[in-house]
């Protein structure tokens, strides 16, 4: 039968464990950094870190930034980022990988929805950074950026600048959207003759436009002619505007039966317009 | 040399080396494919990297624990001993003995590439940024470049367990020189600006004068199994030849400072 002992040293174990659990209140209120958005970390230690495997910490760094703010269980309005601090993630980030789009994805389409609008800017000032870079692969970066602009900071100027850019893009088998990019900002500006002049500059300088594209960029002439020269007939007009466009001209006469021999409805007028919009 | 060959994959297989490793590769594969399906695009992308990532960390970690204990076994249980007492030279010795834990480390990358291969196959999932031939390409690099880096690793927690009489120190050495050699890029960029990453003080001047030193004798390991070969493919990488000029120079140093040592150990 086992007999029950007492030793003196057994003392110590409940002294030891009350000291242990007085500690613990002392250690509580040391806790873990719930801070939304982490601090940005120097190229050269990312560099250090990544031990030359810099695709997989990038992963793990966009994973991160992905979830900031939503962890140990929360949920946090966009609002309350640090988007100066974001914006320099964004740059440290495309250090590792420039090719990934990842973290321009990331910047358009959800931290751009912030509540607090004034700092969409960090991200559209990211996107043109991003974007000008390589213009051949991000040209959809900038068009983001042109949108986050126009749309959401109503920053017309510099909406029109970052048109400009995009519609340098140096590939020919970009949606036509991206060339006339300017012409629509100009035309939000009030511009209406400038918004004419990068159509017509289209027309004059690409080939092969598409049948549907040559439509609405005649009708965008077309409108805008009338607007600009009114009370003048239609052919004077257009042998006014084909003073600088003779390609317009042609343009016109080639497609005259889909314009203006069919009288158009108010209707149509009206998806003209919120196309061009 | 065949027997001893036969030997490390016969203990391998009894240490359950294979079992083990396969059962973290495929639990790193699923932990990779569901990390990577969180993410708002790229999933694939992202799945890949990390697999790619861990699976090379996981083979590293496995195959030098294994190579420094068994070793260092060896010693203790006089197998070293037996073996040598049969009529084979010091030198074949090391070499077989380096052979067959390429063949366990080859044997263990293998599931790897197929898992890559197989399971992040364009089309099964998205991986659209390169196509289809720059993907074998950079897959076969990657992959080459792994078998390699484990073939210098093993060679190193070999001699480290021929020269050190703890395993556990092997063990810890290895881990180190995988690591610094990992960090060999960072040194040497740190050596092309003096002065901005450890301060331009004298301390500053003394580490940058040692790493420059060790930078010398160790390998760029971090130039092998690049995560982005297997996503954007390898077409202007530079630096591809590296690797295999790389591993063949460090594996003969190593073997040779092996064979070194083994031949005036005392028994």
């Amino acid at each position: 039968m086992s007999q029950k002992r007492f030793y003196r040293s057994d003392i110590f174990v409940v002294i030891f464990l009350a000291v242990q659990i007085l500690l613990w209140h002392e250690t509580k209120k040391f806790k873990p950094d719930f801070s939304i958005v982490p601090d940005v970390p120097s190229k050269e230690s990312v560099k250090a870190i990544s031990l030359g495997d810099e695709q997989f910490y990038f992963r793990t760094l966009t994973f991160q930034l992905q979830n900031a703010g939503d962890t140990f269980g929360r949920f946090t309005a966009l609002r309350e980022y640090n988007f100066v601090k974001l914006y320099n993630w964004f740059k440290l980030l495309d250090t590792l990988d420039p090719k990934s789009h990842f973290v321009p994805s990331i910047a358009a389409y959800y931290f751009s929805q912030t509540q607090n609008t004034p700092d969409v800017k960090y991200v559209a000032q990211y996107l043109e950074e991003h974007a000008e870079k390589d213009l051949y692969n991000k040209w959809w970066w900038m068009g983001q950026a042109v949108y986050l602009a126009n749309h959401k900071l109503k920053d017309k100027d510099w909406a029109l600048r970052l048109a400009y850019k995009l519609s340098e893009t140096p590939r020919d088998d970009v949606p036509m959207w991206v060339k006339q990019m300017p012409a629509f900002i100009h035309e939000k500006r009030g511009e209406k003759d400038q918004a004419m002049g990068i159509v017509c500059n289209i027309i004059k300088n690409i080939d092969n436009i598409e049948q549907g594209e040559i439509n609405f960029m005649t009708h965008f002439v077309l409108e805008r002619l009338d607007e600009q020269y009114q009370g003048l007939p239609m052919n004077e007009q257009i042998a006014n505007l084909a003073k600088d466009c003779p390609q317009f001209e042609r343009l016109y006469e080639n497609n005259l039966s889909d314009f203006e021999k069919k009288p158009k409805s108010e209707d149509a007028d009206k998806e003209d317009d919120s196309a061009s919009n | 040399m065949k027997t001893i060959i036969k030997y490390t994959i016969l203990t391998a297989s009894r240490d359950l080396l294979f079992i083990g490793l396969c059962a973290i590769i495929f639990m790193a594969y699923g932990f990779s494919v569901f990390v990577g399906n969180t993410a708002l695009v790229e999933q694939g992308q992202m799945s890949m990297a990390y697999f790619a990532g861990s699976s090379r960390i996981i083979i590293v970690t496995g195959l030098i624990v294994f190579v420094c204990f068994h070793v260092r076994r060896s010693f203790d249980n006089r197998e070293v001993e037996s073996i040598l007492s049969k009529p084979i030279s010091r030198s074949r010795f090391v070499i077989a003995y380096w052979l067959g834990f390429c063949f366990l480390a080859f044997v263990s990358i293998v599931p790897i590439i197929l898992i890559i291969g197989i399971f992040f196959m364009p089309g099964l999932i998205s991986m659209n940024l390169v196509s289809p031939s720059e993907h074998w390409l950079g897959l076969l690099a990657w992959s080459g470049s792994l078998v390699m880096e484990v073939s210098i690793i093993v060679a190193f927690a070999m001699l480290a367990s021929l020269i050190m009489k703890s395993a556990v120190s092997s063990v810890l050495s290895s881990f180190s020189f995988y690591l610094i050699s990992r960090l060999m890029g960072f040194f040497i960029a740190t050596m092309d600006a003096p002065g901005a990453m450890m301060g331009g003080g004298k301390y500053g001047h003394v580490l940058e004068f040692i790493l420059e030193k060790v930078a010398y004798i160790l390998p760029r390991l971090d130039l092998f199994a690049k995560s982005k070969w297997i996503i954007y493919g390898v077409s202007g990488q530079e630096d591809l030849w590296v690797f295999p000029v790389q591993s063949i120079v460090f594996i003969l140093l190593l073997l040779s400072v092996s064979v070194y040592d083994f031949k005036r150990k005392q028994f």
